[in-house]
């Protein structure tokens, strides 16, 4: 859809293509809330409002070939305004499952692949996981106030188990500290555990339902091998 | 046939005249049926549509209206002959004419394109078929549209794409959903899969050759570009008034809007007045579109006429009177009369009293000061001002005359507001700005005021309509004289103001002291 | 007209539905009761101002104090100001139960009336919940608010310093077409209101920029056409409307939106922002129909005919959307019914 020049039969479109989606895109109004509130409009010529339009006029072939629904962030802002209550990010989500599989943008489809099979998106060994978390605890207990800090990985019968984002262990070990230094402050009783502990779901993101399913099983077997009941999942 | 209404006093006809058969006409006259009232209507087609053994010149029209409340007279003419008619009240509900809008937008009509009331009928052209034909309503983009046009567009895509199974789109502007249940039917129309496209700083392209119609368009919130070859095309009727509304109006001697609808556009005569007491005007005649808001019309406008036949209308407590002796017959209070009670018999004017609004402006503008309008008359009020100069020991007096229906009301709610007047000002009040002569204005000067203030209604909004305007050219009049006498022209001040401008008031009397006192008293 | 004289009907609320069906029934020689919850006549309308520029816009507002004057002079309008009805019995009439607020308290009557006409009017949509900062930002108000102040103050004043607006921006729509709320109506009178207030400040300071935001404008008044055209050539009209407001220096308003024409984020800083907040039901509704046995529809406002066979009547606001002179229309045709009703009795 960047050439936006060519000129397309209006009533050769089939606009009840999309009539099965509950996304209630029949609903809109173009008051345009959505598209003034959402952080990814003008990016890359999205707007949510013409993808609201599109999918009501049953544009397939536009909505798919464009990047549009991955430069959404799904953060919810523009269901949250919309007067009439379209629900946009679980239309993009749909938009996104009816990309074949090998066209999802490469990382997120190759990212998947490997979480479906090391259990996270970057395919880090469990040694390599422990030996990351440890040496960010013991940073953390150099500092005042922390002394003796150790993570608690896999530890039975812990009050709170906490997902972990990939980025967290890879780019930003900063953020780690963060976390966990409130739990330390808050006298928190938690663990992490040292498999399956990926806390990103691509399988949600690139609306591959049953991928997304297998990834969430994977944490639930974690809570019940751990016997923790409580789950912080922060993405 | 007795009516079951008490007549006012002095009223001889009892019935009430309807001039038109639509629907509106209809239920009004059988609402005052119902009230045992005689109905005559009188109607420019046959009567069709009307209840049997109603009472109806078919194929008449009135040529002139004579008379005020309770006694009107009508020249009729039918089929050549010509006859009287009394009439207590008349409510006017002529149709006006629903005229398709096709050449604005380029199109001839044509089995393709069509009114948009023949598509609302279900009249298509042969051509289509359900399933798989294109319908396209063109609505509201060469002139704005409203609430009772969209309603019918809506109505009828939502019943082609549903019933029909035609891809239906409507091509529009603003949409207008400023009607009761109309956003609910915007949505029930999408559901049933019509398209609504909007323009704001675009417009589409319609081409029309013999065998096709094709749209172009951007789609704004897509900027996609798009075409539409449809098989029937909608175009937007407009009502305008019809032919008989010139020869109505001129009978009636009424006010019109803009356009040529029979009822003045000033919110005082809201909803079923004229300039005429005792003459209405209803529905499709004053431009009201959509049966809903007929039959809401036709229930005000026999509220009127009950009220009314019964002489129960608020009167003006004044009324002018023409001194024969002094009347040169130039015919200027006939001509200024918005009222119309001002009649001429054997070339000589007289006011009816039933007619007179009590506004005064006749007997400003007789140029032979021969109307008594009482107790405005120039020597008591200026005998007045004299008194209040009098009493007053302000060096700075001044002088505001304010129109009762909008000065007074301000100046009252300012009161509670716990305004204080300034102590030199004297304040006159008067039924209409339009009241105030000349005579009036050099009294005021005469009696020693330093400044003279005049506050009307603001133009259209004047009940009198012209009585704002009247006060102004009395000043401008004023002024010319001032300035041969090297006197301040400012000294004498006009304004305009609405009944709810108690602030506004407050203000313009500030100004108006404040310039006043930089002349200075005048010299005596 | 039929034995009317001596017949009692009693009208609640006095905006411009209630005083105009009370002046027209008194017109006809009933006795009406009007009773009125506020201790003024008026209603919601009575605090417009005029908007008026070179010449009458036709809002309407004057006809309130027009209505207000001629009941306050009839002598058949018995008004009954900070008073409601506690209780209705049928027995024969209708014997309400009218309950009135006074120095010392309140004291309540019974009285009996043939008919009952109920014209309690709408409630404004509460913007709180909206992304706008009302109530937080102090330059953000409600287009009643600018209302109030054109009519009280007879100029526009910024709430934080008291000084004119330089930018102003109108966001429409506020709590009105609004499908999550529930409020799947047009309020139909808040195109009108805004865009008469503001072509009256551009008339007051003419170099006042103002913006409009909105999805659809609506059609008011016969000379729309002509008073459309001044607008699009005074005022920034933006077919959009924006997400968030943000404060901004010197206690302006920042509004980001995406701008239709040019496909981008855009950004505009304002002085005041007036938010366009429509009609809802007036709140007492639900406890009205039940009271008196009237029909509420689905969206909460009141069955415009009332229980027209058992002698209560809805005209106005209370009915849904509504502008002046509509209200009016509606009153006088409602006034037409209840007359119906009563020689039939
Ligand atoms: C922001 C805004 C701007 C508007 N601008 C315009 C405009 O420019 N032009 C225009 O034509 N219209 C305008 N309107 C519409 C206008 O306000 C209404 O048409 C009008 O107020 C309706 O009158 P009403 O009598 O039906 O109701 P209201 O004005 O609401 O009056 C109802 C009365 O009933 C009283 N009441 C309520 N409940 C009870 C009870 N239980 N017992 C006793 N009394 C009770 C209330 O105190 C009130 O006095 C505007 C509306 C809004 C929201
Ligand atoms: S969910 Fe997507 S479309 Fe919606 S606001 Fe967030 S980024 Fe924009
Ligand atoms: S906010 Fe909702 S109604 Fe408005 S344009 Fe976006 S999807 Fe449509
Ligand atoms: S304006 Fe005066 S002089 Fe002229 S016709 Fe009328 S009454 Fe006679
Ligand atoms: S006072 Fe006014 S209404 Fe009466 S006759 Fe004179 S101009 Fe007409
Ligand atoms: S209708 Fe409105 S604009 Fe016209 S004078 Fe009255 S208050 Fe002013
Ligand atoms: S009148 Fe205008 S602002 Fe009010 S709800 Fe309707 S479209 Fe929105």
């Amino acid at each position: 859809m960047n050439d936006m020049n060519t000129t397309i039969d209006l009533s050769a479109l089939d606009h009840d293509r999309f009539k099965s989606w509950p996304n209630d895109q029949d609903y809109c109004v173009t008051c345009g809330l959505c598209s003034s509130d959402c952080p990814a409009s003008g990016i890359d010529d999205f707007d949510p409002r013409k993808l609201v339009r599109m999918v009501g006029l049953g544009m397939k072939d536009e909505i798919i070939e464009t990047r549009w629904s991955w430069v959404c962030t799904l953060c919810g802002k523009c269901q949250n305004v919309c007067p009439m209550g379209v629900q946009i990010p679980s239309m993009v989500r749909q938009i996104r499952s009816m990309r074949d599989r090998d066209a999802t943008p490469g990382i997120l489809h190759k990212g998947l692949e490997t979480a479906i099979q090391s259990g996270n998106n970057l395919g880090l060994p469990r040694e390599d996981f422990i030996f990351i978390l440890e040496d960010v605890a013991e940073e953390i207990a150099e500092e005042p106030g922390f002394e003796g800090f150790k993570v608690p990985i896999d530890k039975q019968g812990a009050g709170l188990l906490t997902t972990i984002h990939n980025k967290l262990v890879n780019t930003h070990t900063e953020d780690l500290k963060h976390w966990w230094k409130i739990f330390h402050a808050a006298g928190e009783d938690w663990t992490v555990s040292s498999i399956n502990w990926e806390g990103t779901n691509w399988g949600y993101f690139t609306g591959d339902d049953e991928r997304m399913k297998i990834m969430t099983e994977r944490i639930v077997e974690q809570m019940d091998r751990l016997e923790v009941k409580n789950l912080l999942w922060p993405e | 046939m007795a009516t079951d209404l008490e007549l006012k006093d002095g009223g001889v006809a009892d019935n009430v005249v309807i001039i038109g058969g639509n629907a509106c006409a209809r239920q009004i006259g059988e609402k005052m049926e119902a009230r045992n009232v005689p109905v005559v209507y009188i109607i420019r087609e046959t009567a069709a549509g009307i209840q049997p053994g109603a009472n109806v010149l078919e194929k008449a029209g009135v040529t002139d209206c004579r008379g005020g409340v309770g006694d009107f007279t009508l020249s009729v003419r039918q089929n050549g002959k010509r006859f009287t008619q009394r009439a207590g009240a008349v409510v006017i509900a002529e149709n006006g004419d629903l005229r398709p809008d096709h050449e604005a937008y380029g199109l001839d009509l044509s089995p393709r394109v069509r009114p948009l009331s023949e598509i609302a009928n279900g009249d298509l052209p042969d051509t289509v078929r359900p399933g798989e034909s294109v319908a396209v309503f063109l609505h509201g983009l060469a002139r704005e549209s409203n609430p009772a046009t969209t309603r019918t567009v809506m109505n009828s895509a939502l019943t082609l794409a549903r019933d029909k199974d035609l891809k239906t789109y409507v091509l529009t502007r603003n949409l207008k959903v400023a009607g009761n249940g109309l956003e609910k039917l915007y949505r029930s129309a999408r559901e049933a899969g019509v398209v609504f496209v909007k323009f704001t700083w675009t417009a589409p392209e319609i081409r029309c050759s013999h065998q096709e119609i094709q749209v172009s368009f951007t789609d704004e919130a897509t900027g996609v570009l798009f075409t539409l070859t449809p098989d029937v095309a909608a175009v937007d009727e407009i009502l305008a008034p019809s032919p008989a509304f010139k020869q109505i109006q001129a009978a009636f001697k009424l006010r019109t809007d803009s356009a040529g609808f029979l009822q003045a556009d000033n919110v005082h005569r809201f909803p079923v007045e004229t300039n005429r007491k005792g003459i209405f005007a209803a529905g499709p005649a004053r431009g009201l579109l959509g049966e809903h808001a007929w039959t809401a019309d036709a229930g005000a406008a026999a509220e009127a006429l009950t009220t009314v036949l019964q002489g129960k209308a608020p009167d003006s407590a004044h009324k002018a009177e023409i001194n024969r002796n002094q009347c040169v017959r130039c015919l200027t209070c006939y001509r200024v009369c918005t009222y119309r009670a001002v009649r001429i018999d054997i070339a000589r004017p007289r006011v009816i009293p039933e007619a007179c609004a009590g506004c005064g402006v006749c007997a400003a503008e007789c140029p032979r000061e021969a109307i008594r309008f009482n107790p405005y008359e120039p020597s008591a009020v200026s005998a007045g001002i004299v008194d209040a100069r009098l009493e007053r020991s302000e060096e700075l007096f001044t002088v505001a005359f304010l129109c009762g229906r909008s000065a007074v009301p301000a100046r009252e709610q300012a009161f509670r507001n716990g305004w204080n007047a300034p102590p030199g000002l004297f304040m006159i009040d008067v039924p209409c700005a339009g009241s105030i002569s000349v005579n009036h204005l050099l009294g005021a000067f005469q009696a020693g005021a330093g400044g003279v203030l005049v506050i009307g209604c603001h133009p259209d909004n004047c009940h009198s309509e012209n009585g704002t305007l009247h006060a102004k050219s009395r000043i401008k009049e004023l002024q010319n004289i001032f300035d041969k006498i090297d006197h301040p022209r400012d000294r004498v001040v006009s304004a305009s103001l609405a009944a709810n401008m108690d602030a506004g008031f407050v203000r313009i009397v500030e100004e108006f002291e404040n310039r006043i006192a930089g002349f200075g008293a005048p010299d005596k | 007209m039929k034995n009317l004289a001596g017949k009692r009907i009693a009208v609640i609320g006095a905006g411009v539905a209630g005083l105009s069906a009370a002046k027209d029934l008194a017109r006809l020689g009933v006795d009406v009761t009007l009773v009125e919850k506020s201790d003024t006549l008026g209603g919601r309308a009575a605090g417009y101002g005029c908007k008026a520029t070179e010449r009458c816009v036709k809002c309407g507002a004057c006809m309130v104090v027009e209505a207000v004057r001629e009941v306050e002079a009839s002598p058949a309008v018995e008004i009954r100001l900070s008073s409601a009805v506690r209780a209705v019995k049928r027995n024969g009439g209708h014997l309400l139960t009218i309950e009135t607020k006074n120095d010392s308290g309140a004291e309540s009557a019974e009285e009996r009336f043939d008919a009952v006409v109920l014209a309690t009017g709408f409630s404004p949509y509460d913007p709180s919940e909206k992304p706008y900062g009302y109530k937080i930002f102090p330059n953000v108000v409600t287009n009643l608010e600018l209302e109030a102040m054109i009519r009280r103050l007879d100029r526009v004043a910024r709430p934080s310093d008291g000084e004119a607006p330089k930018q102003m921006a109108f966001i429409q729509c506020v709590g009105s077409r609004d499908g999550k709320l529930g409020h799947l109506w047009c309020s139909q009178v808040c195109c009108g209101s805004a865009l008469r207030m503001a072509r009256w400040v551009i008339s007051r300071r003419p170099d006042t920029e103002i913006t409009f935001f909105y999805i659809d404008v609506q059609t008011f008044g016969k000379d729309f056409e002509l008073f459309y055209q001044t607008v699009r050539d005074e005022i920034k009209m933006i077919r959009m409307l924006p997400g968030d407001l943000y404060p901004a220096p010197a206690d302006g308003i920042k509004a980001v939106f995406f701008d239709p024409e040019s496909r981008k984020e855009a950004e505009m800083v304002f002085d005041m922002v007036v938010l366009s907040i429509g009609i809802t039901p007036g709140r007492e509704n639900g406890g009205l129909a039940s009271m008196f046995g009237v029909p509420a529809n689905g969206d909460g406002f009141l069955a415009e005919n009332g229980n027209g066979t058992d002698g209560v009547f809805a005209a106005g606001a209370a009915c849904g959307p509504m502008s002046i002179p509509d209200a009016i229309q509606n009153a006088n045709n409602i006034v037409q019914n209840v007359v119906q009703y009563l020689e039939k009795g």
